[in-house]
């Protein structure tokens, strides 16, 4: 239960900074061009949707298989999130940008968090499976 | 350590999770507030020790009135248009006492189609040059061409070609990093200037009339030789061109800079001496606390046979253990706050910023664990051996 609660808790809080760090907190570069970043930051806003959502549910589950499951699924979304700017959608091509200097670094940070916590919860989740 | 004794060790540490998850979060905080001071100083002090080389003239002439502006373009990198005549660049060579000159010309663009903002585009005479050569990372054997580039090092291109005004241009080579807005700068070769302008013109950009000339140039960089003075050079070129130019003193600016970098490197220093001690002093009661509560228990083994070494042994394997894992996690947290927002962090000091490589970020990893794991073994001796050395009886009498 602790554990679970825990591990819900850090999915939403992960996928509620994913939304917010290219829109609020860290923003890409405003301009009335549709730049690569603007994109990326659509992005962003959807994969950080479903990494909250799935904390939501993950909270409600109390089959620990189906909770692997999850976690799995937010690993694979940390490399989402760090794959969107990196490769799939793109920054601006100035380093010296805002999406560079700022939105890219946090999206880094946020995403290492979720794989972290995604594994670490993988690998409790499994070892009590093992133990049973 | 054998791996039975790793999971005893383990175990031990469980049993007493509150305070020893106290030290484990004091550890972190350590070693992230160590890691990030000396990776950011570091990576400060390597930007300032490559600002010092770039600016490698002893002079450098600027037109009349635009001495702040190039003084900002040189400690910042901030784009500016400002113009000689091309004429004079030949008067002030043949000035006696200058061992080395070299003219640059610089062009702010708008928007380059390659990139999403502004470039600065600097003409630089390859043959006379010793001012851009030094930071070119890679050879670029064949002349600069009218349809060559260099590029500075954030410049991002995936098929080795820019795309300036319409036009195609290959890239000789890229620049170091110098960690200042210069690095989103192109490098023209003086030749390729008047098809560049005409580029332009005809692209829509806005020209200047000065820029419509043609035959301009924005800065004149010196280096006196020795018999002579910059004073007796400023002089000589007064007389040869007239009262029409404003001199930089390249190497004066770095050392105001270092000046600055001193000031900001002194108070994180203050701040991080004072922040380190107050977590030592933390260590210290943390572990004054969880000896003191674990008396009984030591006394007790004692009473079953344990040796003194044996138990002073399993307390610092614990200690070790919690420093270990501690100063680790702490150097990746810092590694991964400090590290990726690097020029962030150079931006907002207004700083030239140079973040190290990961050869630099192993070591400082290494260094940091053996400092931590130091720290926390010298603030924890004292109290194993005092709590190890009280007699059985005493021990277990106070906890009545």
């Amino acid at each position: 239960m602790k554990n679970r609660t825990i591990f819900a808790a850090a999915f939403v809080l992960l996928g509620l900074l994913v939304i917010l760090a290219p829109t609020v907190l860290f923003p890409v570069c405003e301009s009335e061009m549709k730049m690569a970043c603007f994109f990326t930051k659509k992005a962003e806003i959807g994969v950080g949707l479903v990494i909250a959502a799935l904390g939501v549910i993950y909270f409600f589950l109390k089959n620990k298989d189906i909770r692997l499951g999850i976690s799995i699924a937010e690993l694979l979304n940390a490399g989402l999130v760090l794959a969107l700017p990196a490769k799939l959608t793109g920054l601006c091509k100035m380093s010296d940008m805002a999406c560079r200097v700022k939105t890219y670094p946090a999206l880094i940070v946020l995403s290492v968090l979720l794989a972290v916590s995604a594994a670490a919860d993988i690998f409790l989740l499994a070892r009590s499976g093992n133990e049973k | 350590m054998s791996l039975k004794r790793t999971k005893n060790t383990i175990k031990d540490i469980q049993r007493h999770a509150f305070l020893n998850a106290c030290l484990l979060a004091t550890v972190v905080i350590l070693s992230v507030m160590l890691f990030s001071v000396t990776v950011i100083s570091v990576s400060l002090k390597k930007g300032m020790g490559n600002m010092r080389n770039r600016l490698g003239a002893d002079i450098m002439l600027v037109p009349k009135g635009e001495r702040e502006k190039a003084e900002n373009m040189l400690l910042e990198g901030s784009r500016s248009n400002f113009y000689f005549d091309g004429a004079v660049y030949e008067k002030v060579q043949s000035i006696d006492g200058i061992s080395d000159s070299t003219s640059q010309c610089f062009l702010k663009s708008l928007s380059a189609d390659c990139c999403s903002s502004e470039v600065q585009i600097v003409f630089f005479d390859p043959e006379t040059d010793f001012v851009v050569g030094p930071w070119i990372e890679t050879e670029y054997k064949q002349k600069l061409s009218g349809d060559a580039v260099i590029v500075g090092s954030d410049i991002v291109s995936e098929d080795g070609r820019i795309k300036l005004f319409g036009q195609e241009y290959a890239i000789a080579s890229q620049m170091a990093r110098t960690g200042t807005a210069l690095d989103s700068s192109v490098y023209f070769s003086t030749d390729a200037k008047s098809e560049l302008l005409k580029n332009a013109e005809e692209k829509g950009s806005f020209l200047t009339e000065e820029q419509k000339k043609g035959d301009i140039l924005s800065s004149i960089f010196i280096n006196v030789d020795g018999s002579h003075t910059a004073e007796q050079i400023i002089d000589s070129a007064h007389k040869t061109i007239g009262d029409i130019f404003d001199v930089v003193y390249p190497k004066k600016l770095h050392e105001s800079l270092s000046g600055s970098l001193g000031k900001i490197t002194g108070v994180v220093n203050v701040i991080s001496l004072s922040l380190g001690i107050l977590l030592v002093a933390i260590l210290l009661i943390i572990n004054s606390i969880i000896m003191k509560g674990r008396k009984s228990e030591i006394a007790l083994l004692r009473v079953l046979g344990h040796r003194k070494k044996d138990l002073i042994r399993k307390l610092l394997s614990e200690i070790g253990l919690i420093s270990l894992a501690g100063a680790l996690g702490g150097s990746f947290l810092g590694a991964l706050i400090v590290i990726p927002f690097g020029r962030y962090i150079g931006k907002s000091l207004d700083m030239p910023y140079l973040g190290p490589g990961i050869a630099s970020v192993l070591l400082q990893i290494l260094l940091i664990v053996g400092l931590v794991i130091l720290i926390v073994f010298l603030s924890s001796v004292f109290f194993i051996i005092h709590t190890t050395n009280i007699e059985p009886y005493l021990a277990l009498r106070k906890e009545e």
